[in-house]
């Protein structure tokens, strides 16, 4: 009885709590998409209203058609970067989390806990290192330099090695006894079953990806290559004053991750749930 | 042929490879280039531990400002933003699953699109001049008479920079911190309530907490490692590095400062090393705090 009161009592003070954090979070982002239908002088004229009193998609017809910084141009850049690292990360992750989950060998868990160590060093501290090394490698303005480095990433190897580590041995034994080798056991049963892991990290490959703004600001000097981030903060200072169109870009910027995040959304619990639950 | 498919390397080489290239080479080469004078254009030229010495003893900057800024971001950003990330995945964890996922995916939301999309909300919001929405508003309900120059004065930009990061903190570690609550065996609750527990708190400490250790240990790294890397969001905010009077200055923009600004390779090495030092130092606290031995 007790237990069934405070359970009621717990459910209701969530609710309240959960729509009011809610509301404030969601505000900010809201705000946005609405200020991006207003005509400029709605935007400047410093109404908080939500519903723009003269709907407009002028802004819109700017960002999409301006010449010196399209935002169309850096959404394709951006779709073409993020999509093949993630491509590419999914493949050399998968294996490597074969490897420390799966495999069997001398030295596994020492060298993946030493891997996992190396999550703490700074981003920032590779910075300047990783310049000289796009320029020993004269990728600097290329696309290598948005997709390759990041690949080294350790997150979604984790993610995926710990999800691993919960596959029943015997699945794998008797995969083994019908005679397949590891490849063929790689391929066609642990890239099934690990499914909603392998989503959950290439939506966090993408998202890192896509929202990176230091590393394409260092490696890139035009626009050839240029990605949304940059190019966001380019128009900032551009358009200044024009929030309709610093806004109308910004939703543009936040379409792409909120659909995957939306199409995903069902294998992330599933996927996140095995993190860290063995080790 | 078979067998030799079977080899592990073949499974890890790829990766590690890439490891090594992109991770390890460069902390190597950065703790190498701190300890020389290193302009990009002409061969570093070893100096020892004289980047070292200037930084702990005659960059100002650094000692009165970075320094201070880094840690009191840190201090307050971690530890608020982990307590709040895990209070409201347990939140969450008490609603059914249809309303819990909208709920989740809204709190997540600012990790998704922060970056420096969102910065562009804040920058107008707060700004300095009359169409800055906060501005305007005080104006109108006479409680201010002059516009306040949020993003620019010191005494709020970093508040300011605390707020937005509080807000955008319910990144991984929360997502984890969930998943975590909700692997939870509910007779254990159960149990607990016939042997005599009775409030909501008790239920925290005594069984959600213990019950999920690896993922308030994996919370707890994301939430320092990612406080201490915190970088473009004074800049962004106030629109210039440095930021204005030093007030917003962190460590990362120190070293962008140092490295992209000046070209000073080997000193913006030296401040990167110092962070990682930083940065492991607290890992360690914190997993003592947390009661862990590995």
């Amino acid at each position: 009885m007790a237990l069934k009161k405070i359970e009621q009592r717990k459910k209701r003070w969530s609710f309240i709590i959960l729509f009011v954090i809610s509301f404030l979070w969601l505000l900010p982002i809201v705000w946005v998409i609405s200020t991006s239908f207003k005509s400029e002088a709605e935007a400047v004229s410093g109404g908080l209203n939500l519903i723009p009193r003269d709907f407009t998609l002028a802004s819109y017809r700017y960002i999409f058609t301006d010449d010196q910084h399209n935002v169309l141009h850096y959404v394709f850049n951006s779709m073409r970067a993020a999509g093949l690292h993630t491509g590419l990360y999914l493949v050399v992750a998968s294996l490597a989390a074969y490897a420390y989950g799966i495999l069997k060998f001398r030295g596994r868990d020492k060298l993946f806990w030493a891997l996992v160590a190396t999550m703490m060093i700074p981003v920032v501290m590779n910075l300047v290192p990783l310049y000289s090394l796009m320029i020993t490698f004269q990728w600097l303005n290329s696309l290598q330099a948005l997709v390759v480095p990041g690949l080294g990433g350790v997150f979604g190897i984790f993610l995926l090695r710990q999800f691993n580590l919960g596959i029943p041995r015997d699945i794998i034994e008797s995969a083994q006894i019908d005679g397949a080798n590891h490849f063929q056991i790689y391929l066609r049963l642990i890239l099934p079953l690990t499914k909603p892991a392998l989503v959950v990290v290439a939506l966090f490959a993408f998202m890192a990806n896509w929202n990176e703004y230091l590393w394409p600001l260092v490696v890139l000097s035009d626009d050839t290559h240029r990605t949304l981030p940059v190019g966001l903060a380019l128009m900032q200072g551009n358009y200044n004053i024009y929030y309709s169109r610093l806004m109308a870009a910004t939703t543009v910027s936040m379409i792409p991750v909120m659909a995957l995040f939306m199409f995903a959304q069902r294998y992330f619990i599933k996927g996140i749930t095995m993190t860290g639950s063995k080790g | 042929m078979t067998r030799r498919m079977n080899h592990p390397a073949w499974f890890f080489g790829p990766y590690v490879l890439l490891f090594l290239t992109f991770i390890v080479i460069p902390v190597i080469l950065a703790i190498v280039l701190s300890f020389t004078y290193f302009n990009t254009i002409e061969t570093p030229e070893p100096v020892g531990l004289r980047n070292y010495v200037e930084l702990l003893t005659r960059d100002e900057v650094f000692m009165q400002y970075v320094l201070p800024n880094t840690i009191r971001f840190a201090f307050i950003v971690g530890p608020v933003g982990y307590m709040m990330s895990f209070l409201l995945a347990w939140i969450l964890a008490q609603v059914p699953h249809k309303v819990r996922t909208i709920f989740a995916i809204i709190l997540y939301s600012p990790s998704m699109t922060a970056g420096i999309a969102m910065f562009v909300v804040w920058r107008v919001l707060f700004s300095g001049d009359q169409s800055g929405y906060l501005n305007s508003l005080l104006l109108n309900w006479g409680f201010i008479q002059e516009p306040i120059q949020f993003l620019t004065s010191p005494q709020y930009l970093m508040n300011i920079m605390i707020v937005v990061s509080l807000w955008a903190s319910m990144g991984v570690g929360f997502l984890a911190m969930l998943a975590g609550i909700l692997n939870i065996d509910q007779t254990l609750y159960e149990a607990a309530y016939i042997d005599g527990m009775r409030n909501r708190w008790q239920e925290i400490f005594y069984i959600t907490i213990p019950s999920m250790k690896p993922q308030m240990l994996f919370g707890a790294v994301m939430a320092v490692v990612g406080t201490f890397q915190v970088g473009a969001i004074g800049v962004q905010l106030s629109g210039a590095n440095p930021t204005p009077q030093y007030a917003g200055q962190l460590m990362v923009n120190h070293i962008e400062d140092y490295g992209f600004i000046r070209y000073l390779m080997g000193y913006a090495s030296a401040v990167s090393v110092v962070l990682l030092l930083m940065i492991y130092g607290i890992s360690k606290v914190t997993f003592n705090l947390l009661g862990e031995k590995n």
